[in-house]
């Protein structure tokens, strides 16, 4: 049994221009230890998704499909005894440089609060457990002193990282933990994290636009767009074999180090509107290779190769020609 | 500790560049220590009155005696407990009812926002003073008649502004990431909502002092107040009504009339300049 399984997953945005459906059925295992990456653009449902796993979602609501952990059904739950899930066994972690840190309570203090709700202990304690877990995020424990804004912005994502480490759960979402922080402190952060996932065998749903970044950070990748995965694999398969044209175009539009590529082509286009997705493959008003098929019918689930999955109609025959 | 008291030094070295806001600290803490050590600072018992009335003011008598032979100073002194007092319960209630009100509807937001607030402008309509007057009138004379007729009607501007900024705080995304620890609505309202702005919190409450002080010496003048415990509105009521204004008792009149000015301008010039501290740091 898988640590998390998400099956069909529909979420739906009700608004005053209609009806979003940010999400369009999306399945995705999570093992543990495992950690898997979710990318795509703004707009195609990586925040929905970490958002409908914690049901936080806001003017809107999960209207299909299952989530389960260990095998226990989330989504029946009653909100009380979901918030002993949320942050107990799924943790999210916030952009802090976004204000994810209540400016008028210390780090400490803040820490110390989260870990009581949910952990009977003395204050003390928990206080002891703030400062351990400062350092396991390399900061100075004495930090737990500090008002978040006397941190600087990498600072202030560690102390967020290590709110969401402190009851140990057993599934961390990290939403963009590394948006507006400089490409240094970044790259800081996502080995630290890889790290302490490793250390204390985390499953981690990594949600990043930056496929560079999900790359250095996770064992798997899930592509999505317009609210549907398109492609999912591990890693090194993805970014060596891409098979749908929208990965392919994701790879193009990021500068490689190592390899001779020397023009970026950018993907023409915007999301789509979701209130109104187009037909048959969401992605086809976008395509280079697009066919008739693609506009009158849904791709399905296609396996490559092993847990290598595509959804595109042509995504064998274009492995072929390869 | 230690970083509380830092908070407190850098807040006073930016609060004490605004001349207004010092002047207005000297005045009250002046002024609150005279009243709060009333029996060391009154020449004589207010209660006496062994002293022959309407003698203006000399050596024996700073500020004179009143129609019964009461020293006025000391007789100030006493009253400025009563509206102290009553000023600053009044505001505490107004304050309490206020921001929870204001709390509940901005964050809860829906129809609780909506019942919440019809009532508020219900409030907000009603023509205060006159329906204070009815108030007190009906319920009888006396300092909780003040102080509960003043609550009744004083909280809607002030729920009004709790409101407005606390739809602003609950966008933040810290509450948000409390939402993801698993916390409730009345957990994240009352810790991480409410110290957000506890600074307008208590700046309006000191502004709220100074309207209740100026609420109670009126109704107090117009003969509203509780004649046994004389307030400085008290003390003008009881001039009105013996005559010190026929007899050219001047100095009955002026010294409550000039410690109300004062206690409401060191209030209000305090409130402001709080106001525009918090105001700043939120704005950082």
């Amino acid at each position: 049994m898988s640590l998390l399984s998400i099956e069909n997953l529909k979420t739906h945005y009700y608004t005053d221009s209609g009806v979003v459906k940010a999400l369009g059925g999306v399945d995705l295992i999570l093992e543990k230890g495992e950690s898997v990456g979710i990318a795509g653009e703004s707009g195609c449902g990586k925040s929905t998704l970490a958002l409908s796993l914690i049901r936080l979602i806001k003017n809107g609501e999960i209207i299909h499909g299952k989530i389960r952990l260990e095998g226990q059904s989330l989504l029946e739950l009653p909100e009380k005894e979901f918030n002993r899930i949320r942050w107990n066994r799924i943790s999210m972690i916030s952009q802090a440089a976004m204000g994810g840190l209540n400016p008028v309570f210390t780090i400490g203090t803040q820490i110390v609060e989260g870990i009581l709700q949910h952990r009977k202990m003395k204050k003390r304690a928990a206080m002891a457990l703030a400062r351990e877990l400062l350092r396991k995020v390399e900061i100075d424990p004495d930090m737990v002193k500090n008002y978040p804004h006397q941190l600087s912005g990498g600072m202030k994502q560690r102390a967020m990282i290590a709110m969401a480490l402190a009851l140990e759960p057993d599934v961390v979402i990290a939403d963009e933990p590394t948006t507006a922080l400089d490409v240094v402190i970044q790259a800081q952060i996502i080995k630290m994290l890889r790290k302490l996932q490793k250390e204390m065998n985390l499953s981690v749903l990594f949600i990043s636009h930056d496929l560079s970044i999900l790359a250095q950070a996770c064992d798997r990748i899930m592509i999505m767009y317009g609210g549907k995965c398109m492609e999912s694999g591990d890693t090194a398969t993805l970014f060596k074999n891409p098979q749908h044209p929208y990965t392919r175009a994701l790879i193009n539009a990021f500068p490689d180090l190592k390899s001779r590529r020397d023009k970026l082509t950018g993907l023409p286009g915007n999301t789509p509107d979701m209130t109104n997705p187009p037909t048959g493959c969401c992605f086809h008003p976008r395509c280079a290779l697009v066919k008739d098929r693609c506009i009158s019918e849904q791709p399905v689930r296609q396996e490559i190769n092993g847990d290598h999955v595509v959804y595109c109609h042509f995504a064998k025959p274009l492995s072929e020609e390869n | 500790m230690r970083s509380e008291l830092r908070k407190i030094d850098r807040f006073w070295r930016v609060y004490k560049k605004r001349k207004s806001a010092v002047a207005g600290l000297i005045i009250l803490t002046v002024l609150v220590t005279i009243i709060v050590f009333a029996p060391v600072f009154s020449p004589y018992d207010p209660d006496a009155k062994d002293a022959i009335p309407f003698t203006p003011p000399g050596s024996e008598h700073l500020l004179g005696t009143n129609d019964i032979g009461v020293d006025i100073l000391s007789e100030m002194i006493y009253a400025g407990r009563v509206s102290l007092i009553v000023g600053i319960t009044a505001a505490g209630i107004v304050v309490f009812i206020g921001s929870l009100i204001g709390l509940f509807a901005g964050f809860l937001g829906g129809w609780v926002d909506e019942i919440l607030m019809r009532i508020t402008d219900i409030v907000i309509i009603l023509p205060r003073f006159p329906l204070m007057i009815v108030m007190a009138a009906y319920l009888g004379p006396g300092v909780w008649t003040i102080i509960f007729a003043y609550s009744i009607v004083g909280w809607p501007s002030l729920t009004r502004q709790i409101r407005s900024q606390i739809l602003s705080v609950k966008e933040a995304s810290f509450i948000e990431a409390s939402r993801a620890t698993g916390a409730g609505n009345i957990r994240i309202m009352f810790t991480h909502v409410l110290p957000n702005i506890q600074g307008i919190i208590i700046a309006n409450g000191v502004m709220e002092i100074m309207f209740a002080i100026l609420t109670e010496a009126g109704l107090s003048f117009l003969g509203l107040g509780d004649p046994t415990q004389k307030s400085w509105g008290v003390m003008l009521y009881f001039a009105q009504i013996q005559g010190a204004f026929l007899r050219g008792a001047w100095w009955w009149i002026f010294p409550p009339g000039i410690c109300i000015a004062l206690i409401s301008c060191s209030f209000n010039y305090i409130g402001t300049a709080l106001n525009d501290l918090f105001g700043l740091k939120l704005g950082k």
